[in-house]
């Protein structure tokens, strides 16, 4: 049965993209018909009238989908003790080499030849990497996704390693990656004037989703400024909260503050139904139709009135 | 003879009267009545297909109707130049000319009238503006006012000249302390109607071209022109055709008074025009219209010049005494006044009021074929009016049309 | 009394109601024929009406619509509501000329539709946008109603819609020689539009350009009726009378937002009751600056502007 529903999203999918211009749908979503009355949560600030489902919400095909979703898991095995190398002066290539790579474990043994006269931490250290067949794996810690950075480039460009990495301490991949991250990357191909196109790092992004994304908003904005990281299937505020869709006015108005308290109040945007009554809220997006360039499109105009002199 | 007796022979020696002329008696009847029937058929489209055969639109919703139902009251008040100095100063030679001065009020209102009626979307409830039978918004509209004190003024003047008419029918001086109370009250109503008129202009800020408060004291003034202009050409024209006998002193008083009401009228103008133009608000716009056009639309400018150039021509032709008391000039002088005035009062002042519109449109109103025929229609209604009435008031005056006591009916010598 | 605001005015209905008692048994004694002329006469207007009278008028029309249009159009004659009194607010920084307003305000009030079909092509707005320049400002004097371009905003313009202001101080009620015309308690002007005679006062005294003239037959099809008619507001006007914007007194009695609203794609309109301190309008009165249009003439409108 699931795997019946998976395939006709798929086809769903395959037809959506054959049709769809508006750059929201590049998701290859079909979206809802914004109807009132569909049910959605009320929002508390709507002094619980309801508001139509937004005009993108990851309803029906979740962004997880593709962006496997879920925190990142914090590995229990012990970190790197980088610092201790750099320590007695070796440089990262002495390991890595010049192409940088996870070392094989025989890199270490150079050094370290006798395990057993090791101190504790670097025995329980090898303890952890060892492999079913009695070798010994190095691997990456935490896997950053789909992007592997081109280490050469950057080595040519000259871009020490420190640039990303930062001061190598004892653990520094233990960490989760901060959404700082991909800003910095970006921030750091803008400046040397590199390529700064999602693909540039983002290799495996499928046609044709995203492609037509292009983020007219404030300057300096990035995909993961407003979209959860960890699960895509939701938004965040600038201190990590996850936001449903259905509540995205909150993400907006944390640059725009006025304008969500002229809204809570009704002096911004749109409400229809009664005066005195029950009313329907619309939502930031629904007048501003796309959030990555929100600003309200030109319209063609109805027609003039008759001039009076064409009344006759 | 009880004066309601004497008055029923009056009517019916009045309608024999009439009906009885020379050809060119009959020919200007026949005309009259051209314009009349043209009028009414013009007018029938008008009922039919509504007010769109006019050229009004919103922008500018009243036009070349309202404008000479203006232009007109002003014609009406006019007749109080001729009351005053007759029954205050008593004036010979001007006191015969007083009844003649108000048949032209009588005639001139009933004009008024059929300009308003035509003007009014539905006719057909004219019932609700009347007063005691519709719902007369007084004392807020101004245009209710106007209403009454236009019927007010209309029965005054009807029934001065009818008891007048008829006293002299019988033979007999009029009672004055029956007409006296009632002329005295005319005066200040001719000034009201004329104000009252303005004010219905005056009293609407949203439109500063009439929103000055000089408008009211510059309606009378050029009133005090036009409506001898008229008078002075029509007792020329009685004099030749109808023998009335009409002292050349009497004309040129009235001509003296028209050149003062003529300077004051040209004195407003100028206030007007200072006020406007070294102010440079956006009320200029109005004033700039008429005298210079707006974006191209220039169709006011050459009749505004038009009615500058004739009322100050006219001014000079009265301020002389020699032209003043030369036939021609004279004669030229009023057609200069009726011309000059008639357009001031009318598009002059109407069609800039509304022009640019409260919201900057500028429209040009060029009023259709079917409102000239309206309007011709109604001229000749005013015209026959007063044709047969001064020719009933002639005769009275000359002592032709007299009440014979021994004769069962009236004996009516018509003149040739 | 009848549903309506009755104002102070004279005279009397009484008076007038015997006079015309006394014209009509004249009328019935000559004539049995004219009775529809009889009735027009004897016709008052609805402010004056009782209950029962008002309700036959409602009957009337009805059943006129119906030969007319060849459908059900329901007239209703919901009196203002009590503690209620409308006010409109407009974010000309939100407003971007789409006329999407101007639309919606015909379709729901029956106003006459240009056609070249018909016998007269007359379309009537309610609603005029005004494209004006932005270093003009404000100033009527150049503003062009007449724009058309490809797409709105256009460089260097903003729009403001002008529309009947609903004035506290309506000088439109002030001019009209009949009557015809009221401000009701909850501050909407409205029109008696069998009352009014056509003088078109009202047109001339009205600084907003906000009141059109039925200058031929309306032009209505059928099908575009919307059947949901208020005596005093959307229900088809017959030639001859002057209408305007009534702030949908059809919906807005009804508690429903004007049409004009509802329809505008940027969320620039507001509207609610000025007496309810927490309702809509009030919050954006005590929140924003806000302006009426020429304020200097103290006509003292119930809709302001404001740039949000």
């Amino acid at each position: 049965m699931p795997l019946v529903i998976l395939l006709v999203l798929a086809a769903c999918e395959r037809e959506h993209h054959a049709t769809f211009e508006d750059p929201l749908h590049a998701h290859g979503i079909k979206l809802p018909p914004v109807e009132p009355g569909l049910p959605v949560p009320a929002p508390a600030e709507t002094r619980g009238f309801p508001v139509p489902p937004p005009p993108f919400s990851p309803g029906i095909f979740p962004c997880s989908r593709c962006h496997v979703g879920g925190e990142p898991v914090p590995d229990p095995r012990p970190a790197m003790p980088h610092g201790k190398h750099l320590a007695r002066d070796m440089e990262c290539a002495d390991c890595h080499g010049k192409d940088p790579k996870v070392p094989e474990a025989k890199v270490c043994f150079e050094c370290h030849e006798d395990l057993a006269k090791e101190p504790q931490a670097v025995q329980a250290y090898f303890a952890a990497v060892k492999t079913a067949d009695g070798g010994y794996a190095l691997q990456r810690r935490v896997k950053t996704r789909d992007v592997i950075p081109n280490h050469a480039g950057h080595a040519k460009a000259g871009v020490a390693c420190a640039t990303c990495h930062g001061e190598p301490a004892d653990a520094p991949f233990a960490k989760e990656k901060s959404v700082a991250w991909m800003a910095r990357c970006v921030a750091c191909h803008e400046e040397r004037k590199a390529p700064a196109s999602c693909e540039t790092c983002h290799k495996e992004i499928r046609e044709p989703q995203h492609k037509d994304v292009v983020l007219h908003h404030a300057e300096g904005h990035h995909c993961l400024d407003c979209h959860h990281e960890g699960d895509r299937d939701y938004l965040r505020l600038a201190n990590g909260q996850k936001v449903p869709f259905e509540e995205s006015y909150r993400v907006c108005g944390q640059c725009h503050g006025p304008n969500l308290r002229d809204w809570k109040q009704g002096l911004h945007g749109k409400r229809t139904g009664m005066w005195d009554g029950e009313r329907q809220y619309l939502l930031c997006v629904h007048c501003h139709r796309n959030p990555h360039a929100p600003r309200f499109p030109s319209m063609v105009p109805d027609p003039p009135p008759a001039r009076p002199e064409d009344i006759r | 003879m009880r004066f309601d007796r004497a008055f029923l022979r009056f009517t019916a020696g009045s309608a024999k009267l009439v009906a009885r002329g020379s050809s060119y008696y009959y020919g200007w009847i026949g005309l009259l009545a051209i314009f009349i029937v043209l009028g009414a058929v013009a007018y029938a489209r008008q009922v039919d297909e509504g007010l769109i055969v006019t050229a009004l639109r919103d922008p500018v919703s009243w036009g070349f109707y309202i404008g000479n139902f203006t232009f007109l009251v002003g014609v009406a008040a006019a007749a109080v130049v001729l009351v005053i100095p007759a029954y205050i100063y008593h004036w010979k030679p001007i006191k015969e000319l007083v009844i003649l001065g108000e048949l032209l009020a009588v005639a001139v209102l009933a004009m008024c009238m059929l300009f308003v009626l035509v003007d009014v979307g539905r006719p057909d409830r004219l019932t609700h503006i009347l007063p005691l039978l519709g719902s007369l918004n007084v004392p807020s509209s101004l245009l209710a006012w106007d209403v009454l004190v236009l019927n007010i003024y209309f029965l005054l003047n009807l029934g001065v000249v009818t008891y007048l008419l008829v006293s002299l029918f019988r033979g007999r001086s009029p009672n004055p302390y029956i007409f006296m109370p009632l002329v005295m009250f005319s005066i200040p109503m001719a000034v009201t109607i004329h104000s009252v008129t303005a004010f219905v202009y005056n009293g609407l800020p949203g439109r500063p071209f009439w929103n000055a408060s000089l408008l009211a004291p510059k309606f009378l003034a050029s009133a005090f022109c036009s409506g001898p202009a008229i008078m002075l050409i029509l007792l020329q024209i009685l004099r030749k055709t109808a023998n009335l006998d009409i002292k050349m002193e009497a004309i040129w008083k009235i001509a003296e008074l028209m050149a003062y009401a003529m300077f004051l009228n040209l004195f407003f103008l100028v206030a007007e025009v200072f006020k406007e133009v070294y102010s440079d608000t956006h009320h200029l716009q109005h004033m700039r219209y008429l005298f210079f056009g707006l974006e191209g639309k220039t169709a006011l400018v050459g009749w505004a010049w038009t009615s500058v150039a004739a009322s100050v021509a006219a001014f000079f032709l009265f301020l002389i005494p020699a032209t003043r008391k030369n036939l021609v000039t004279l004669n030229v002088g009023c057609v200069l006044i009726f011309i000059g005035v008639y357009i001031e009062k009318s598009i002059g002042l109407v069609v800039p009021g509304f022009t640019p519109s409260v919201l900057g449109e500028i429209y040009e109103y060029d009023p259709t074929m079917n409102e000239f025929l309206v309007g011709l229609g109604i001229f000749g209604v005013g015209a026959l009016l007063f044709t047969l009435m001064s020719r009933v008031a002639i005769n009275v005056a000359n002592g032709t049309f007299r009440l014979t006591q021994e004769a069962p009916r009236a004996d009516v010598d018509v003149p040739a | 009394m009848s549903d309506f605001t009755p104002l102070p005015r004279s005279p009397s209905p009484d008076r007038r109601g015997f006079l015309k008692k006394v014209v009509a048994s004249a009328a019935i004694a000559t004539s049995a024929g004219c009775r529809q002329a009889l009735e027009e006469f004897m016709k008052k207007s609805l402010r004056e009406m009782s209950r029962a009278e008002v309700k036959d008028v409602l009957q009337k029309h009805e059943a006129e619509y119906k030969a007319k249009f060849g459908r059900e159009v329901e007239v209703f004659a919901t009196p203002a509501r009590e503690g209620v009194l409308f006010g409109y607010g407009l974010d000309l920084s939100r407003c971007n000329g789409n006329r999407k307003c101007v639309t919606a305000c015909v379709k729901e009030n029956n106003q006459s539709r240009g056609s070249d079909d018909a016998p007269h092509n007359n379309p009537i707005q309610w609603i005029r946008v005004l494209e004006m320049e932005k270093d003009k400002g404000i100033s009527f004097e150049h503003a062009n109603p007449y724009y058309n371009p490809k797409e709105v905003p256009e460089e260097g313009k903003f729009y403001l819609p002008v529309q009947c202001q609903q004035c506290e101080n309506p000088p439109c009620v002030k001019v009209c020689p009949v009557g015809a015309t009221w401000a009701e308690r909850d501050g909407i002007v409205v029109i008696d539009y069998d009352w009014c005679i056509g003088c078109r006062c009202c047109m001339s005294a009205c600084p907003y350009g906000a009141r059109s003239f039925n200058w031929a037959e309306p032009n209505l099809p059928s099908d575009q009726v919307n059947p949901n008619t208020h005596v005093l507001g959307n229900r088809p006007r017959p030639r001859g009378v002057v209408e305007k914007c009534t702030f949908c007194i059809q919906r807005t009695r009804a508690g429903r937002y004007p049409a004009c609203l509802e329809a505008c794609p940027t969320g620039a309109r507001k509207f609610g009751n000025l007496l309810d301190p927490n309702s809509e309008i009030r919050r954006l009165l005590e929140e924003k600056r806000v302006f009426v249009l020429k304020e200097e003439l103290n006509t003292r409108p119930k809709f302001f502007y404001f740039y949000g």
